[in-house]
């Protein structure tokens, strides 16, 4: 075999390996970028679920909210570990809504929520867990 | 054979050569036909001196100017000098028996074998044998010889010190790369080294990605387990559905009510949330509109008062 050929045929192996060599990369690289995604986006997904969702201090944010409230107008506030059982009479429009938008904000479970209108103030009953 | 063997097939080069068996590499035993040989006594100590003047001593017996390399030997007193001509060894050796110029290994000169002569000629073939005249190894007609038995030429009869064999110009020049073959390989190899580097790349970004995600492992080191992640996204995307679907009606319930719209009664059911709201008859057109558009449902309980429900889905 001539020089010529043997340098072409050794140019021409390497070009082969790194054409493999380059689609073996691009092919491993497609398939993890793809993995790492999927992951990355569960974990932050789920971090900032957990985030969301924390509780932590939960009683102590209740007893600031409610601490605002008239005791006259408090008929039932029961602050647990876990849950917190509420009933306030004569509230205002202006009262609820800033109730209900406090609440909205706190990461609780409405188990129950009723408001009835009673005359010119309104009647809240709620249950929430967390 | 030992496979490390750094020595080719032994051969003894005449005019009348034929029938080689095929090898990588070949070494040769120059018969006299192919060199020229001049016994002189100089006064000098060392081979690399002696073959500095071999060209003058032997200069006169040369017929032209046929490219020849010389070697020189220690012989006794006396220095053999030795020349011969690559090129007609190589053409010699293509024709006769196709072996070309890039397979021919170290040589050795005929007269190397003057110990082996002195004892017995050896055979070249059924006509001819090698043996010394005046000291000289010479091819003669057997019939001109008396002995009746003759030395086989075998790898036993390799003499201890070799040549080595300087290839021809014309070879130097055919064994040069051409230009274009320079240019091709160097493309090649130059597109080569591109899906190289471009295949490092890929490595390099993954490598990156995968220290992003180190990284996020390290801020939230309990998400690292995938069962765990799975655990908490299930429980909390649950509560995460239904809590936000509340606070959405909520919303919309809220701004249903105007001065002319007045909550009577709003109440958090398993699948719904249910309101009863009390409206002029001049605002029942918004809040009906509003309502459609937050995909409310709604119900004329009687006049002045609607019932809206919002499901949960």
């Amino acid at each position: 075999m001539s020089r010529d050929r043997l340098i072409m045929l050794l140019a021409l192996l390497f070009l082969v390996a790194s054409i493999l060599f380059f689609f073996y990369q691009k092919k491993g690289y497609t398939k993890r970028f793809e993995e790492i995604k999927q992951e990355k986006i569960q974990v932050e997904k789920t971090a900032a679920l957990k985030r969301l969702w924390s509780t932590k201090g939960m009683q102590k944010k209740l007893h600031n909210l409610f601490k605002r409230v008239p005791k006259a107008k408090v008929e039932r506030l029961k602050i647990e570990r876990t849950k917190v059982n509420i009933k306030l009479n004569s509230l205002s429009d202006k009262e609820i809504n800033y109730l209900l938008t406090k609440l909205a904000i706190l990461p609780v479970e409405f188990k129950k929520l009723n408001i009835v209108k009673s005359g010119n103030s309104f009647i809240l009953e709620a249950l929430c867990a967390w | 054979m030992s496979l490390f063997s750094s020595n080719g097939t032994l051969l003894l080069l005449h005019k009348k050569l034929e029938g080689v068996k095929r090898a990588s590499r070949y070494d040769l035993v120059l018969s006299p036909q192919f060199y020229i040989v001049k016994r002189e006594k100089i006064p000098v100590k060392y081979s690399f001196q002696a073959k500095k003047l071999a060209p003058s001593i032997l200069d006169d017996l040369l017929p032209a100017d046929y490219g020849y390399e010389y070697g020189v030997k220690k012989d006794g007193d006396s220095w053999l000098f030795f020349a011969y001509s690559p090129r007609e060894i190589e053409e010699f050796l293509q024709s006769c028996c196709n072996i070309p110029p890039h397979r021919i290994g170290k040589i050795y000169f005929a007269d190397q074998l003057k110990e082996v002569l002195q004892k017995l000629p050896v055979g070249i073939d059924n006509e001819r044998a090698l043996t010394l005249v005046d000291d000289f190894a010479t091819i003669v007609p057997r019939s001109m010889l008396d002995s009746d038995r003759y030395a086989r030429f075998t790898k036993k009869l390799r003499p201890k010190s070799s040549f080595n064999f300087k290839a021809s110009k014309r070879l130097g020049e055919e064994s040069k790369l051409s230009k274009g073959a320079i240019v091709a390989a160097g493309l090649l190899f130059l597109l080569g080294l591109f899906f190289m580097l471009d295949g490092f790349g890929y490595k390099r970004a993954i490598a990156k990605e995968e220290s992003k995600l180190a990284n996020l492992y390290e801020e939230y080191p309990q998400l690292q387990s995938k069962l765990v992640r799975e655990s908490i996204a299930q429980k909390y995307e649950k509560i995460e559905k239904r809590e936000r679907r509340i606070r959405e009606l909520i919303d919309s319930f809220s701004q249903l009510t105007s001065k002319k719209t007045i909550l009577d009664s709003l109440e958090l059911k398993a699948k719904a949330i249910v309101g009863h709201f009390i409206i002029n008859p001049g605002e029942e057109k918004r809040v009906l509109s509003i309502a459609a558009s937050e995909n409310l449902k709604t119900k004329k309980i009687n006049a002045g008062i609607i019932e809206i429900k919002g499901e949960i889905k």
